[in-house]
């Protein structure tokens, strides 16, 4: 099976592009490649994407058990900001990276079909955690008819149609509750290829394009239609394209800018850090006095009115900024070859980082789980100090198996292993190759 | 995604809050004890922590009591307001309230219940003319926030509605009081309330309306194993759902009351 996301954050062409006989840039334009400090040699990961995504992943299994007090602590009590931005910046910066570099090796159309496939993988990861979630319902329902609550247990009418239920589901407009990252991330990455054109011929064209769209969602209220009538996507696409467009465009632009010695594409300057510092400063008051409630005595009247209650549907500005900020003072102070990225510490992040999808969906479903057992065994601190433990011990344990067993899938064979077994063909085919 | 539980409040409020409180305490011993309307027993039973105690200004209402006249409240929610799960009508805490009220006002108090189920704040909002308004109470007890957090309803509508029907309301001359969900564990499964919270709690704060927490209370009661609607046999539904309006009614005349003799 061929999951992209691990072969996405590298720095440059991955050997791939050796094997199939074109050299990499770096070297085709003189010399031996020599890194400047910061710069990763070409074909080496950028853990620091992993490391992140991994740190997303964690954040949004915790997040999702409702009433969970460690969530308290996961990354959005540092801003505005929380892992979902992490989660989709750094999706999209991964996506830029890997696929522009397989446009130029393999053109359009072919990454195009590689972008789809990974499509649908994920439209079929979601409509499993659906099938999840259905049962989880009927399971509640069955368990909690108590007439008191006859308005919440609407949220299982959808049981009395499951006909429509399941069209609905099918066409991306039904999301049940924490299930909307993934209609987001199948919708972003469907018309990633146009946005990939685009960046081909104009980063600053494709650029203004978003931020047009951006606008033009937020101001005219623009969202796509969702199941049941009147519902919204809970994450706008057309508004968080944005974000995925610029991670997009920055992980597009940091071959062509690793080749020249830069690490970053954005320059590293000192104002620039000032502001983002000073950005992330405020962020993280304003998300302190309100997650306190102490934002009504700290400014007068109303006036907090402006930031909060931020606007995550339509990606405000105020959240969209912070993750900017924060990911540029991550990057000037965190370089690609950073040995902390290899402190064994940090290990299981990563590894989690680099089976997204996997990791991803048994998040969810561990949220899932996780709740059922607060509920049904009491939600003492001690309970939930379990649930998260074993939560994130079974997360970190299954990227751990797919890490070995990919490993071992990869090791070369004896020649007289020569020829293929039919999955192998079959792999290949697919378009799988070493980019897998 | 990820979802805000930013309805617990922090801890520095409730340090402020306990000492506020032994200060008041301290300085008035004996009117307290003396006052005694509701039952001990069930003032304890009831009790929430000084964080989630209700707390605000009712200006039209205090008017009301302080000129003599009698005081009309209007509880305009959905189901739980209006009783569904409660045996009937009358167990709900609105006449609940009227009944403890009446014993804590020397002047003549009135509860009209106007909810219906099922309504989105927006529906409300638009039923406020007819059903609040017309009918020239000095409070209302606006219970919302369970029909579009079900049903994925958009977050900036709720808020608009929520806004828009204050802002009404204050020029009508009506104090408002807004109620938020009910609490259970097993719904939090399936529904997604953080976000509505969030917004009743900002347009509470931004329109100086109070915010009745009912989430919360009824999270705290939960907590101390008092009314756990959770894991509960069969027969002692109805008990407790009693208790819960007795409880939410209770809460409501301590607010109230303290918001009028100011």
């Amino acid at each position: 099976m061929t999951i992209p996301d691990s072969s996405a954050p590298r720095s440059v062409a991955s050997p791939a592009a050796s094997a199939s006989g074109q050299p990499p840039r770096a070297v085709r334009s003189g010399g031996a490649p020599v890194p400047e400090s910061g710069v990763l040699a070409p074909g080496v990961r950028d853990l620091r994407l992993d490391f992140f995504r991994g740190l997303a992943l964690l954040c949004i299994f915790i997040d999702h058990i409702p009433g969970n007090r460690i969530a308290d602590y996961t990354i959005r009590v540092i801003g505005l900001s929380d892992a979902s931005e992490l989660f989709i910046f750094i999706s999209g910066y991964a996506a830029g990276l890997v696929y522009m570099s397989a446009i130029a090796r393999e053109g359009l159309l072919f990454s195009s079909l590689r972008v789809w496939r990974r499509v649908w993988q994920l439209y079929v990861a979601h409509l499993f955690l659906f099938v999840i979630f259905t049962a989880e319902v009927a399971w509640t329902s069955m368990k909690f008819d108590n007439p008191m609550y006859v308005e919440e247990m609407n949220i299982a009418s959808f049981l009395n149609e499951p006909h429509i239920a399941i069209l609905e589901a099918l066409l991306l407009k039904f999301k049940p509750v924490y299930m909307d990252i993934l209609p987001l991330y199948i919708v972003l990455l469907a018309f990633f290829p146009l946005a990939l054109w685009l960046i081909r011929r104009s980063r600053l064209l494709a650029l203004g394009l978003s931020v047009g769209l951006y606008a033009a969602a937020r101001y005219y209220h623009l969202n796509l239609p969702a199941y049941p009538e009147d519902a919204e996507w809970y994450f706008n696409p057309l508004a968080w394209q944005l974000l995925f467009v610029i991670g997009a465009i920055l992980g597009a632009s940091t071959r062509g800018f690793a080749n020249s010695g830069a690490e970053f594409p954005i320059p590293r300057n000192r104002w620039l850090l000032g502001a983002a510092i000073a950005y992330a400063l405020f962020g993280f008051a304003m998300q302190f006095l309100w997650e306190h409630d102490l934002i009504t005595r700290v400014f007068p009247h109303g006036s907090e009115a402006f930031i909060f209650p931020t606007d995550k549907t339509n990606l405000s500005g105020w959240r969209l900024s912070n993750l900017l900020a924060l990911a540029y003072i991550t990057a000037y102070f965190l370089r690609a070859d950073s040995p902390m990225l290899r402190w064994r510490a940090f290990h299981p992040l990563i590894i989690c980082g680099q089976h997204s999808l996997h990791i991803f969906c048994l998040g969810v479903f561990l949220s899932f789980a996780g709740l059922i057992v607060l509920v049904e065994l009491g939600d003492s601190l001690a309970y939930q100090l379990l649930v998260n433990g074993t939560g994130i011990a079974i997360m970190i344990g299954a990227a751990a198996l797919l890490a070995w067993y990919r490993a071992k899938e990869r090791m070369p064979r004896k020649p007289s292993d020569a020829p293929a077994r039919p999955a192998d063909i079959a792999s290949t085919a697919l378009g799988g190759g070493s980019a897998e | 995604m990820t979802h805000f539980h930013r309805s617990r409040r922090g801890p520095s409020r409730k340090a402020v809050a306990v000492l506020l409180g032994c200060l008041i305490v301290a300085s008035l011993p004996a009117a307290r004890a003396a006052e005694e309307s509701p039952p001990v027993e069930l003032a304890k039973f009831c009790a929430v922590p000084d964080d989630v105690v209700p707390n605000g200004f009712l200006k039209h209402a205090r008017e009301a009591y302080r000129a003599g006249k009698p005081l009309r409240i209007v509880a305009f929610g959905t189901s739980s307001s209006a009783g569904t799960g409660a045996a009937n009508r009358a167990e709900a805490y609105p006449a609940r309230l009227q009944a403890d009220l009446q014993e804590r006002f020397a002047i003549p108090v009135e509860v009209v219940n106007k909810s219906v189920g099922g309504q989105s704040a927006r529906q409300m909002a638009s039923r406020l003319e007819d059903d609040v308004v017309s009918l020239e109470p000095s409070l209302v007890i606006w219970q919302t926030g369970t029909v579009d957090s079900v049903g994925n309803l958009q977050l900036e509508d709720f808020g608009r509605a929520l806004s828009q029907g204050v802002e009404m309301l204050e020029k009508e001359g009506i104090d408002v009081i807004f109620m938020n969900m009910q609490y259970s564990r097993r719904i939090e499964l399936l529904v997604n309330y953080g976000p509505y919270v969030d917004m009743m709690n900002a347009v509470a704060t931004q329109s100086g309306a109070v915010l009745f927490d009912r989430l919360e209370m009824m999270r705290h009661w939960a907590g101390e194993g008092r009314l756990d609607f959770d894991n509960m046999p069969r027969a002692e539904r109805a008990s407790r759902a009693a208790k819960l309006h007795e409880c939410i009614a209770l809460q409501l005349g301590d607010m109230i009351e303290k918001a009028v003799r100011r």
